[in-house]
């Protein structure tokens, strides 16, 4: 007889096992406008004149797209430091902190997309050029270390127990902006472009999966980005 | 060429090993920094810090930083990799010294011999080998094998070391391999790179962490330790209880992904200074190549008259038939400091989990039950620490023997607090079996699930320390 038998079914045991299984969800679901967004017909995507509060919701879709399958082990963290009923709880308030630091970001975006100026291939294209760069730099490599070793403390009951979480996750959501923010701004600018969301989504699984980051296929792709949106070949891609 | 590594204890009077070893030694100290078969390098490969270097001095000259980032601080601690990492870089040292043997006119099988301090039948077990104590040889000559920052007991041939320091019967009945969410494993969890820090594995924590702390000096530090020739003796008995473990019951077993296989390759010189890359699966083979070397005795030490922490935890550990998750049952509020001569802890353990525990623990088959110390943080470096469960009030936890939890050895404990390019900084988290004695004092009289007390005391009568102690907390598997 087992202790876990007494309360949880067979079944079910797997979804017992990994609470986060709702962040991935989440995060799958959420490229759904993704994809819809970067399928519509617009001509050049960079080029898109959007509404304050349509880009913010584009966004933070885009943000829950590409960060919510890197972040589930770390929603798995809080979890498996709660007591069994509070499981949810704390990955709910995880990501509450964890999407503070991005929607400020996101608000600022947003800001900037009502500007003309902002709707530039050139812009775009440099902007991939300087995730490229940042790319490469030591303080992203300390923002990633510090992220993905962010080791949380939980209190078991109470305020203190949901603080903790959303502590949590404004730590990790911070250093993950530190991490990504060239790069989630350059993909504003090139009006969410699929192939650029796609791609930059890729290159924050493999590096959250690898031993090391794997320099060679972040540069590659950065750079790949980098001449695809210096080029008007985006313009026909994905357009109908 | 296979090699067979022998206990250094066991070496015969007319057996040179130790001598080739110690001449090998000397021939490498003497190289600079900058060449990969240096004794300086093979120290630097573990962790490089330069302002504790002992050998640092104003003529040195550094390999490239390219070099650096690529071979050095690349030990692997806190982590599945603990114990390939290890073996991996064992063989090439073992390389380098060979090659050294032979060109000092030696024969061409040395092999490095290993350090059984857990021996139960030898009353010399745990003292330091006799060739690493003395600072000169007896023709006045220095000792390369003599450290003299190492417990002054140690290099007087005195005991240093106790039944805790060198118990291995908790990890050897460690069913598995890898440690699941605050539970334990014989190798340590999951990870990717992980210099230092996070969950540590059983023979991590033990015997190898806490012979780290023992012996003192340089040991105690991961920039330090490979430069004390005793630390390639205490990883090859770490690396042989491995086998011993795979040996001792046909469930166990090493990790069968890839992920752990070959999803890392591991940098590394071999004796020729040319850059190799290793992976895991090149290693759990050690008698066939790459490696090619077995080990003297492998042989199960479990038996009864095997002196182990505590009585109960002797009892048969009965198989569980899966895998299964743990939950958290109970947890202390907020961090504390263990600045005294001893610290309590106290927390609620969910009464109705902690009644289903302590029964499932004592009727069996045993549901598992760990204590977990999360997040230990300091940047001083801090004595071992013996922790204790439900010692009465008022009372000295040293009088409760049968209350041991276990040794928390501090092993790295600096290095994993420290933020770097390769650390977050978030110190050492420490999961102990307590199945056996969780089911014990459940069954005594002043058992309240809703004052579950946690002492902590410094292991030797050694001084407290500034350590933070995150959490506190009790997990069912």
């Amino acid at each position: 007889m087992s202790v876990l038998a007494d309360r949880v079914s067979a079944p079910r045991e797997l979804l017992w096992a990994h609470p986060e299984w709702w962040v991935v969800g989440l995060g799958l679901a959420a490229w759904l406008p993704v994809v819809q967004h970067g399928m519509m017909k617009r001509g050049s995507a960079h080029a898109d004149h959007l509404s304050f509060a349509a880009e913010l919701g584009y966004w933070h879709v885009m943000v829950l797209a590409m960060m919510l399958p890197i972040v589930a082990t770390k929603a798995r963290d809080v979890a498996i430091r709660s007591f069994p009923e509070r499981r949810h709880r704390a990955i709910g308030l995880f990501l509450i902190g964890y999407l503070v630091p991005w929607s400020a970001l996101g608000t600022l975006a947003a800001w900037m997309r009502t500007f003309p100026w902002t709707h530039s291939q050139a812009l775009t294209a440099g902007a991939f050029a300087a995730a490229t760069i940042w790319a490469s730099l030591p303080l992203r490599e300390r923002a990633m270390v510090m992220s993905y070793g962010h080791e949380p403390v939980i209190a078991p009951t109470g305020w203190d127990a949901d603080r903790d979480c959303v502590k949590a996750g404004l730590a990790i959501g911070a250093w993950c902006l530190v991490s990504c923010w060239a790069l989630m701004l350059a993909c504003v600018l090139s009006g969410h472009h699929l192939v650029a969301v796609a791609i930059g989504a890729a290159i924050g699984l493999v590096e959250g999966a690898s031993f090391r980051p794997p320099r060679t296929f972040v540069r590659v792709a950065s750079v790949a980005l980098t001449l695809f949106f210096s080029v008007p070949l985006q313009d026909q891609l994905l357009t109908r | 060429m296979a090699r067979i590594r022998k206990n250094v204890w066991k070496l015969k009077p007319a057996d040179k090993t130790m001598d080739w070893y110690e001449r090998a030694v000397t021939v490498m100290k003497g190289k600079p920094i900058a060449d990969p078969t240096s004794w300086r390098y093979q120290g630097a490969i573990h962790e490089y810090v330069r302002q504790i270097d002992p050998f640092a001095g104003p003529g040195d000259s550094m390999p490239s930083s390219a070099e650096q980032k690529k071979y050095w601080n690349q030990c692997q601690h806190g982590s599945w990799f603990f114990l390939p990492w290890h073996r991996m870089y064992l063989h090439f040292f073992e390389s380098i010294v060979s090659a050294e043997v032979e060109k000092l006119g030696g024969p061409s099988d040395w092999a490095l011999p290993y350090w059984n301090y857990s021996d139960a039948n030898d009353p010399n077990a745990r003292l330091l080998p006799v060739p690493f104590r003395a600072a000169t040889k007896p023709d006045g000559t220095p000792n390369g094998l003599f450290v003299p920052t190492r417990t002054s007991a140690a290099n007087a041939g005195s005991q240093f070391a106790d039944a805790a320091d060198v118990a291995i019967a908790n990890p050897l009945r460690e069913p598995d391999y890898q440690s699941f969410d605050f539970g334990t494993g014989f190798g340590g969890p999951q990870t990717n790179f992980m210099h230092g820090g996070g969950l540590i594995g059983s023979v991590e924590l033990g015997p190898h962490g806490s012979m780290h702390m023992a012996v003192g000096g340089w040991m105690q530090q991961f920039s330090t330790a490979a430069l004390d020739p005793i630390f390639w003796l205490h990883h090859a008995n770490i690396d042989r209880l491995w086998q011993v473990w795979l040996d001792r019951d046909a469930s166990h077993a090493n990790p069968a992904v890839s992920r752990w296989l070959t999803g890392v390759q591991f940098d590394f010189r071999d004796a020729d200074a040319k850059a190799v890359k290793m992976s895991s699966k090149q290693v759990i083979n050690s008698k066939a190549s790459p490696l090619s070397y077995s080990y003297e005795d492998t042989s199960d030490p479990l038996t009864p008259a095997l002196g182990i922490i505590h009585k109960p935890a002797a009892a048969k550990m009965t198989k569980k038939a899966k895998k299964t998750s743990t939950e958290m049952v109970g947890a202390t509020r907020a961090s504390f400091t263990l600045n005294s001569a001893v610290t309590h802890a106290s927390f609620a353990a969910k009464p109705k989990a902690a009644k289903r525990g302590a029964a499932a623990a004592a009727a069996g088959p045993m549901r598992r039950v760990f204590l977990n110390i999360e997040k230990l943080v300091s940047n001083e470096p801090a004595p071992s620490y013996d922790v204790y469960l439900n010692v009465p009030d008022g009372q000295n936890p040293k009088d409760h023997p049968n209350l041991f939890v276990g040794r928390l050895p501090m092993f790295g404990l600096v290095e994993s607090s420290k933020k770097s390019a390769i650390s977050s900084g978030s110190g050492l988290h420490y999961a102990l079996d307590i199945t056996n004695l969780y089911a014990h004092v459940s069954t005594l009289p002043d058992w309240d699930p809703n004052n579950l007390r946690v002492s902590f005391v410094p292991a030797r009568g050694q001084a407290p320390a500034n350590v933070t102690v995150g959490r506190v907390s009790l997990y069912f598997e």
